[in-house]
């Protein structure tokens, strides 16, 4: 996987809400704050998308999650220019042959 | 003897059901210390009387024992290298347990809190999954520095761990594979909140995954894509801008010329529309 198409891509999402998937099941929504090269994720203004399964969890500022424990990110689908993505992509992909 | 059920689920634990006798659960409690001190170096200066104590207890005890718990209690040093914030009068809660009152270091390799005896805990960055400043009073009645710990055993617990000579604190068996645990760190002054999760911030960024290393990046992609990037308020257009400055610069290793194409399109071979640039008077 390379890592600096989702990177890109995650700046370019700054400031829109988001939901994260946890490998532990939980999934958080979230306001985008900042992102670095690890998919490190900031988010302020979170809340629990589902309680149930995670009852204790409560609504914060200012919560940083680690990248590593990211299963998946969803994403609001008219914040995704797809064709965008797929030329980025291609073109990375060949970059990567070139080295 | 019948076979010793699972306690609590938990393939560690075995004991007879709570309405055995004390002289049966000593027995099984005995057998289980040998389990775990063969697991290896968490255990170590667990004594017999600890177990026993703690088995002894178990017909009355509830969920107290730290059944979910995967924080061990032990005897640590003050760390002294990589300190990045010291928070003193700062009582931590591991799920809804409070430890009392001490002083937590966020380090740059571990983020360790311990009370005025010595005793505490130290958590390991890549366990800490998720961290945050929690001001809302419905969720928890303190203000607080709340993190989510991964609850899988670590094999390499801390390795500057002492025996352990009290026989309080033993917070108890290993959860399994997916269990997460809830710690809080409340300090006695609450504007320091945000500091110290700027500094676990920090540090958690200094430890990534070996496998999520992306070994290509080189210099010129290790200075861009160094520390955490985000705007606040990045505008539809700034995003517009970002995209296209990011689709540039993965085109950029040898190719950049400069200019910035709206489109995004490197080179478009396809054939002109003639009539593209032409006045709109001669379209008819």
């Amino acid at each position: 996987m390379n890592i600096h198409l989702f990177y890109s891509f995650f700046k370019s999402l700054v400031g829109k809400d988001v939901v994260v998937e946890l490998k532990n099941d939980l999934s958080i929504c979230g306001t985008l704050h900042s992102v670095d090269q690890f998919l490190n994720i900031k988010f302020t203004d979170i809340t629990v998308t589902d309680p149930d399964k995670y009852p204790h969890m409560l609504s914060v500022k200012n919560c940083f999650i680690r990248g590593s424990v990211v299963r998946y990110v969803q994403l609001p689908a008219d914040e995704c220019d797809t064709q965008l993505l797929q030329d980025a992509a291609r073109k990375e992909a060949a970059q990567n042959r070139q080295r | 003897m019948t076979q010793p059920s699972l306690l609590h689920g938990n393939p560690y634990l075995c004991g007879a059901p709570r309405t055995t006798e004390l002289p049966d659960l000593q027995l099984n409690f005995a057998n289980i210390h040998h389990k775990m001190v063969a697991l290896g170096s968490s255990f170590k200066g667990a004594s017999q009387t600890e177990i026993q104590t703690c088995g002894a207890s178990l017909p009355d005890h509830g969920a107290g024992c730290g059944e979910k718990a995967s924080v061990i209690i032990q005897a640590l040093d003050v760390p002294t290298e990589g300190v990045r914030h010291v928070q003193d009068e700062t009582v931590a809660y591991v799920e809804d347990d409070s430890q009392g009152n001490g002083s937590l270091y966020i380090t740059d390799n571990v983020v360790t809190w311990r009370n005025s005896s010595g005793q505490g805990f130290s958590l390991q960055y890549p366990s800490i999954s998720l961290h945050a400043v929690s001001r809302d009073l419905n969720a928890f009645p303190h203000e607080c520095l709340f993190l989510m710990v991964d609850g899988k055993l670590s094999d390499d617990a801390d390795p500057r761990q002492k025996s352990s000579d009290d026989e309080d604190e033993v917070v108890g068996p290993f959860e399994g594979d997916t269990a997460t645990t809830e710690v809080r760190f409340v300090p006695a002054d609450k504007g320091a909140l945000d500091a110290m999760f700027n500094s676990m911030s920090d540090c958690q960024a200094l430890h990534p995954d070996e496998q999520d290393t992306d070994s290509e990046a080189d210099d010129f992609e290790a200075n861009y894509y160094e520390g955490m990037e985000g705007e606040d308020n990045l505008t539809p257009e700034g995003q517009r801008t970002l995209e296209h400055l990011e689709n540039l610069l993965l085109n950029g290793q040898g190719q950049g010329d400069g200019q910035n194409r709206p489109n995004g399109n490197e080179e478009n071979t396809n054939q002109m529309d003639e009539d593209q640039f032409a006045d709109a008077d001669e379209m008819q």
